[in-house]
């Protein structure tokens, strides 16, 4: 039997830039999509996606590019992972490193 | 401080994008680690198997599977990104239906033409294989074997097969699908400056002022360098860019020159760009004088249809298309001087004042200009005609050569550059642009291939339509496919193309990782390793090599194309497939088979299997007992050194994102033809067109003429074809991604509105798209993402279902044999 998957990704959002108060805004709600805001507004940020199927995240991806004012939505990184796996702890940090 | 998986993953993904962009991330999460790896993932870089932007990916395998990709950052082409297609690559190689076995037509325990597909074992599939080659080579010689190959083949597959069959069968009847995407770009490189591939590089998309697409639709079609071309946009604002097509697509977004032109009238802009020039006094006369030379050439040759087609019959040059006879500037001036503003617009349907907007940015010598262009211009009756106008433009302006100033001629393929065109896998083509007719080329091929003086055929062999036409005409009896679906790609398929594949004296093998319409149409298919199941070398639009690793197992007895092609030629003798004559001039090469002339020649079999590298396996070097990649690579590289098509050694491409030709010293090469950047431009020259004798590049004057077939009563309305960003490759690999296939589930025919509405269809209707030569049932689509100009409708061409190919018209370029998807008449009337 197949485990439960998860599949994590993150894109790049170009858009112009009057409109990106407008895309935070209409995404933050959504569980799936954690937005990481530049330090300035260069018309791009970054979104990742944690999605349970490469299905979901393309539509995902699909819904961010109708979004007023978003030019393109560019792929990175995508890994899959079995969702149980993904609460284990794998590092122990000093706040030093 | 603690990190779950989970976090850790998301943070590699923001950390790798946020690198990618160019941006920083806010200080809260750039404490987190940076140098813990996640050891259980093991990461290799490999170049994209999907389009010819030749993105480098980092692949990431865990249990001998594929589990994660992400854009290369280290890559100079893609910096870090991925678009949808490579997004999912990992998937390409775990469809359902991968073949893992060999399948033979087989009826009561025996080959039979009308036998269903039975499951054989490797040596029986070349036992019968190998039966059915000797015999159509020993009835009809070498013309009746043939191999349609692919853009798709890695480097060394591509130069294996060229020997098998030029060296080995001594047959040039093999060509590969570029034929039907690029050889209207390789004519007229080779027509204007006598050497192919582009002069720039992608480094131009950040240098250029004024973008102009010729019919590409670079936002679906070439998305990571539609990326960069966007990027520009937006940091510099004054950044200008033409979108040029016969209908509106995801491109025109951007575009701040929006151009809809009636179909083949490319013709008639690009020869009003080159008058408007020179009426207005922006011709770069230095750089005109120096390094151009002007030529007139043949009109009125035909649409490559069959001699008794009567269209073709109607056309008096047909003969002679390629000629051209020497001209003046002031000749060439008077010549595009009919070409004004006004009767252009009349042929264009494009406004006056747009086409004066659009001719101006070519014009100002201040701007630099990046012309992009693929399919529309080269899918086309005049395809090297509309390459070499092009050029004309850029050489009339002195606008190339240089950043930013660049006529840059895409690929859909991923090795369409460096396996296709570099190898020489064309009918009438040598490794690095030699090509058979020439006698010192033949000589210098034999000579590094060790072969008896006269063994290269020196008659070009059947081009990819002709191939067809043989097969069906019974001519070509035997005859293997690798790496392509070309019974969905090509062109009128239900008169040539089906006929000949199941023509019953004729052994059709088809090579395909997945059971393809090809595949279903062959007599026997062969499963074979794809993409990171074998180590691999793929060349980009910008003359970029790139190499990657075998990275996990092909699935049961899958094996890769070049494995294929020198297993096979182990069941042939010289004795068997050459002339006593030939052997006499070779008498030690008797009685061996065609692996030991061709393979352990002592050049492919020169390096040991210590030379691979540790971590990876490599399934071919180990059947054969010797690093096969290698030995065949710096055999292929005698070709082009010392000759302007300089690789760099085998080893250094393995550590490397890849390096642009010619390398020499070490150094690739950015710009080429410009002194100072290109080493092949000797000192005090400025710019060198050396690959033509003189050092001048062409500009040619040729006319606008009407395309083969245009809409008339019966079929009002004009057919173009092409291309989807999801699926790529007739959807072979692509369709196999379930979520690819769920953006475009089935092909569709988009129409305008008022067409529909005249017609009396709604969107959704299911409708029969008709032509001369055949029909097809599908749906409209009035909406959406392509909207065709009244008269025209678009319908891509990915369906295995939906064949439009079905219903497009044979006729070719004359002087390129590519055929022209992208018009022929229709009617359209519901089903």
């Amino acid at each position: 039997m197949r485990h439960q998957q998860s599949h994590i990704s993150s894109v790049i959002v170009h858009i112009e830039p009057n409109y990106i108060n407008e895309f935070i805004e209409s995404i933050i709600k959504i569980p799936a999509l954690e937005i990481i805001p530049p330090e300035k507004n260069q018309g791009k940020l970054i979104v990742v996606i944690e999605a349970h199927s490469e299905k979901s995240t393309s539509d995902y991806i699909e819904m961010m590019k109708s979004i007023r004012g978003v030019l393109s939505v560019a792929m990175v990184y995508h890994q899959v992972e079995d969702t149980h796996s993904l609460d284990e702890e794998i590092i122990a940090m000093s706040e030093n490193i | 401080m603690s990190m779950s998986r989970r976090e850790y993953i998301k943070y590699q993904a923001a950390t790798i994008a946020a690198t990618a962009a160019g941006i920083s991330l806010p200080s809260s999460s750039t404490n987190l680690i940076t140098n813990t790896t996640d050891s259980e993932l093991k990461w290799s870089k490999a170049p994209c198997r999907f389009c010819g932007t030749g993105c480098s990916v980092n692949v990431a395998t865990k249990a001998g599977q594929v589990v994660a990709t992400h854009g290369d950052i280290k890559s100079p082409v893609n910096r870090g990104l991925n678009c949808v297609k490579g997004y999912f690559l990992s998937k390409i190689i775990y469809g359902n239906d991968r073949l893992k076995t060999p399948l033979l037509r087989m009826r009561n325990g025996k080959f039979a033409k009308d036998g269903d597909f039975t499951p054989v074992s490797w040596d029986t599939a070349f036992d019968v294989m190998a039966e059915k080659f000797k015999k159509a080579l020993k009835d009809k010689g070498p013309e009746g074997v043939g191999m349609f190959g692919s853009g798709q083949w890695t480097v060394w597959e591509g130069y294996a097969a060229v020997k098998l069959m030029k060296a080995g069968f001594r047959s040039n009847n093999i060509d590969p699908n570029a034929r039907h995407c690029m050889a209207s770009a390789v004519g007229g490189f080779m027509r204007t400056f006598g050497i192919d591939e582009p002069m720039g590089c992608y480094d131009d998309f950040e240098q250029a002022d004024a973008f102009v697409l010729w019919g590409s639709n670079m936002a679906e079609m070439h998305p990571i360098l539609w990326t960069r071309l966007t990027d520009r946009r937006l940091s510099a604002p004054e950044t200008k860019v033409c979108v040029l097509s016969t209908f509106e697509h995801r491109s025109f977004e951007l575009a701040d020159i929006p151009i809809i032109f009636t179909p083949q009238s490319d013709l008639a802009i690009a020869n009003f760009i080159a008058n408007y020039i020179i009426e207005n006094n922006a011709v770069n006369t230095e750089f005109v004088k120096k390094h151009t030379n002007f030529r007139l050439g043949e009109t009125d040759i035909g649409y490559g249809l069959r001699p008794e087609h009567p269209t073709q019959k109607r056309s008096k040059n047909a003969k002679t298309a390629g000629k051209s006879t020497p001209i003046d500037f002031e000749a060439y001036a008077k010549f595009v001087a009919e070409y004004d503003v006004k009767k252009t617009s009349e042929i264009s349907g494009v406004s006056e004042d747009k086409l004066i907007k659009l001719a101006k940015l070519y014009a100002d010598p201040n701007k630099k200009v990046m012309s992009l262009w693929t399919m529309g211009v080269n899918q086309h009756t005049r395809g090297v005609w509309m390459n070499n106008l092009l050029y004309n433009i850029h050489l009339l302006t002195g606008k190339i050569s240089q950043p930013g100033n660049s006529p840059f001629s895409l690929t859909g393929q991923p090795s369409a550059c460096g396996t296709a065109r570099e190898v020489g896998t064309f009918s009438h083509r040598l490794p690095a642009d030699m090509v058979v007719k020439n006698p010192k080329h033949r000589t210098f091929a034999e000579k590094i291939w060790k072969l008896p003086e006269g063994t290269i055929n020196p008659k070009p062999g059947a081009h990819a339509v002709l191939q067809n036409r043989k097969l069906k005409d019974g001519e070509i009896n035997a005859y293997w496919v690798q790496c392509n679906n070309n019974m969905q790609a090509g062109p009128n398929m239900n008169e040539e193309a089906l006929p000949g594949y199941r023509n019953p004296d004729n052994f059709i093998v088809v090579s395909d990782a997945y059971p393809t319409v090809t595949a279903q149409a062959a007599d026997l298919i062969l499963p074979t390793a794809m993409w990171v199941e074998k180590e691999g070398a793929y060349g980009n639009a910008e003359r970029r090599t790139q190499f990657w690793h075998q990275l996990v197992e092909a699935p049961g007895d899958a094996k890769s194309d070049v494995w294929q092609l020198m297993e096979f030629s182990k069941r042939f003798t010289t004795n068997e497939v050459w002339s006593k004559e030939l052997l006499a001039k070779k008498p030690e090469y008797k009685n061996k088979t065609l692996f030991d002339v061709l393979f352990k020649n002592g050049n492919v079999d020169k390096y040991p299997l210590s030379d691979i590298n540790k971590e990876y396996n490599n399934h071919e070097s180990e059947d054969f007992g010797f690093y096969v990649q290698k030995g065949l690579f710096e055999e292929y590289a005698q070709f082009g050194r010392g000759h302007g098509h300089d690789l760099a050694d085998f080893d250094t491409y393995h550590k490397s994102r890849g390096l642009r030709w010619p390398v020499v010293n070490d150094q690739e090469t950015l710009w080429r033809f410009r002194e100072g950047s290109d080493p092949y431009v000797e000192k005090g020259k400025g710019f060198q067109f050396y690959g033509k004798p003189d050092g001048r590049a062409v500009i040619f004057a040729l006319p606008y003429e009407p395309p083969a077939e245009s809409p008339d009563k019966e079929f009002p309305f004009w057919l173009s074809t092409g291309r989807v960003l999801e699926h790529w490759h007739s959807g072979s690999m692509t369709q196999r991604v379930p979520e690819l296939y769920k953006a475009f589930p089935d092909a569709l025919c988009f129409m305008h509105p008022a067409d529909a509405k005249n017609k009396g269809l709604r969107r959704g209707d299911k409708i029969k798209i008709s032509s001369k030569r055949g029909a097809m049932v599908t749906r409209v689509e009035t909406r959406g993402r392509n909207k065709p100009p009244q008269g025209l409708v678009f319908v891509p061409w990915f369906d295995a279902r939906q064949l439009i190919n079905k219903v497009t018209l044979d006729a070719t370029d004359p002087i390129s044999k590519q055929t022209d998807f992208k018009k022929c008449a229709v009617n359209i009337e519901k089903a």
